[in-house]
């Protein structure tokens, strides 16, 4: 071998980039020659320092926003949640998700009935309270199943995708201000299959993605806010829900799965991480 | 809310944002380093979506990563050339012919215990087409194939200037850790 003709060819095997029987070829010839080995080790230790240590300069929530509503055919904010939009999109998607009728009707009929005014009041008081409070929980959910069918529908299930947990996790540092718990439950049969940034609750939230036979689970995350999410299980339309909140963040889990499979994901992803 | 208001374009189709949305750290990453500036960054990582956007019966499948990145590298040359119009850059090509293939004489700065810090300023001393490809090529991970789609340029031209861009970044290195030395002293 022609050493002084063959810098290229050295520095395509420093960089991995030949087939193996040049491979070979080059080995033999580097055990040989001081000078080709010397040419190889400069440029390893070139490619060792630059991997290592020059900066890669990451995205700004700022930009991530603008570039997934450039991309994708997203609700406006006002809308997000609603899954009735969703619904004249997605023909064999089954009827609106509906807040349940809240209780102040009642308590107010109640009310006037023993024309008790302050009674009255104060139980309407309450009544609203908690159909506000279950309107807001069930919005939530709603908006839950929403970003659920979205990231299904545009296809946007994922931003990085990879079933390793120190990839997804570290890709979530600096685009969100908490850190998700990410963990593989692939053993248990929920294997990680990436992660996306999503927007729940009025904030950016992170968005778990775990597949389960054909289908997938999002599993949302955010810190809690003005309430933390008691524990609850929720049916609609197909799509099981289970919200709970753990070490100052809300969960929600979503998908097309039996509720009990969604019952043990729950379980195994909570497990670890308390 | 109609939501054409909103939106700068038309619903784009959904294998358009699976093909490009992912790749926008790697699509940032290359602008910041051609534009050295946050926000010039950022403006031309949106112009490149848009731009991919209108051409994206171009596309023809597969890995939209070198796709995008070929785009993103127009519009940061496109503006560089704007904002330079008085005084044009030295180019890595017009130093093709006089600059050495090989590494340098003198003992390799990489190990050095000063490298890490002083890697970033002689960056900033490479020529454009020189930092490129070696964050294209050792940050992002692309391969000669890769960087050939994205610079455009033949195999060939790839190798030698990825040698010349890494025997340039040493010289520079070398120099910057010799400073350092004298003001240490």
């Amino acid at each position: 071998m022609d050493c002084k003709s063959n810098f290229l060819r050295l520095q395509a095997y420093a960089d991995g980039e030949i087939d193996a029987f040049a491979v070979v070829e080059i080995e033999q010839h580097l055990q040989k020659c001081p000078t080709c080995r010397t040419i190889v080790d400069n440029l390893q230790a070139s490619r060792d320092l630059l991997r290592k240590d020059l900066p890669r300069f990451p995205t700004t929530a700022g930009l991530n926003e603008k570039l997934a509503s450039t991309c994708l055919p997203r609700p406006s904010s006002a809308h997000v949640g609603s899954i009735s939009n969703l619904k004249s999109q997605i023909p064999n998607l089954p009827g609106p998700l509906r807040p349940q009728p809240a209780p102040t009707i009642i308590f107010a009929h109640f009310g006037k009935y023993f024309g008790l005014a302050a009674s009255f009041l104060v139980v309407l008081g309450v009544g609203v309270l908690i159909g506000v409070n279950r309107a807001k929980t069930i919005e939530l959910t709603d908006e839950a199943v929403s970003a659920h069918v979205r990231s299904l529908m545009a296809n946007h299930l994922m931003d990085v995708a990879s079933t390793d947990q120190h990839t997804v996790k570290p890709w979530f540092a600096g685009k969100i201000d908490f850190s998700p718990p990410v963990v593989d439950l692939a053993t248990q049969g929920f294997p990680l299959i990436g992660g996306r940034l999503d927007h729940l609750d009025g904030r950016p939230a992170a968005a778990l993605v775990y597949q389960r036979g054909k289908h997938y689970l999002n599993l949302f995350i955010w810190p809690v806010g003005a309430k933390a999410l008691p524990d609850r299980q929720a049916t609609a339309n197909g799509y099981q829900t289970i919200e709970w909140s753990d070490g100052g963040l809300n969960y929600v889990a979503v998908g097309e799965i039996p509720m009990a499979d969604l019952v043990a994901f729950a379980k195994e992803y909570r497990g670890p991480s308390r | 809310m109609d939501e054409s208001v909103s939106a700068p374009i038309a619903a784009p189709p959904a294998a358009f944002a699976q093909a490009l949305l992912p790749h926008r750290d790697a699509a940032y990453n290359l602008a910041r380093w051609l534009m050295r500036h946050d926000h010039d960054a950022e403006d031309c990582v949106q112009d490149a979506y848009l731009r991919a956007y209108r051409a994206f019966d171009r596309f023809r499948g597969g890995d939209g990563r070198p796709w995008l990145l070929a785009i993103v590298r127009n519009v940061c040359y496109s503006r560089l050339r704007q904002n330079r119009r008085s005084e044009p850059p030295a180019s890595l090509d017009e130093l093709e012919h006089s600059q050495a293939l090989e590494a340098p004489a003198g003992d390799p700065p990489w190990c050095h215990a000063a490298a890490k810090e002083l890697l970033p300023a002689a960056m900033e001393k490479l020529p454009d087409e020189a930092r490129e490809i070696l964050v294209l090529h050792e940050v992002e991970g692309c391969s000669y194939k890769e960087l050939s789609t994205i610079l455009e340029l033949p195999m060939g031209t790839v190798m030698s200037r990825l040698a010349r861009a890494r025997t340039r970044l040493q010289v520079e290195l070398q120099q910057l850790l010799r400073k350092d030395l004298s003001h240490g002293l």
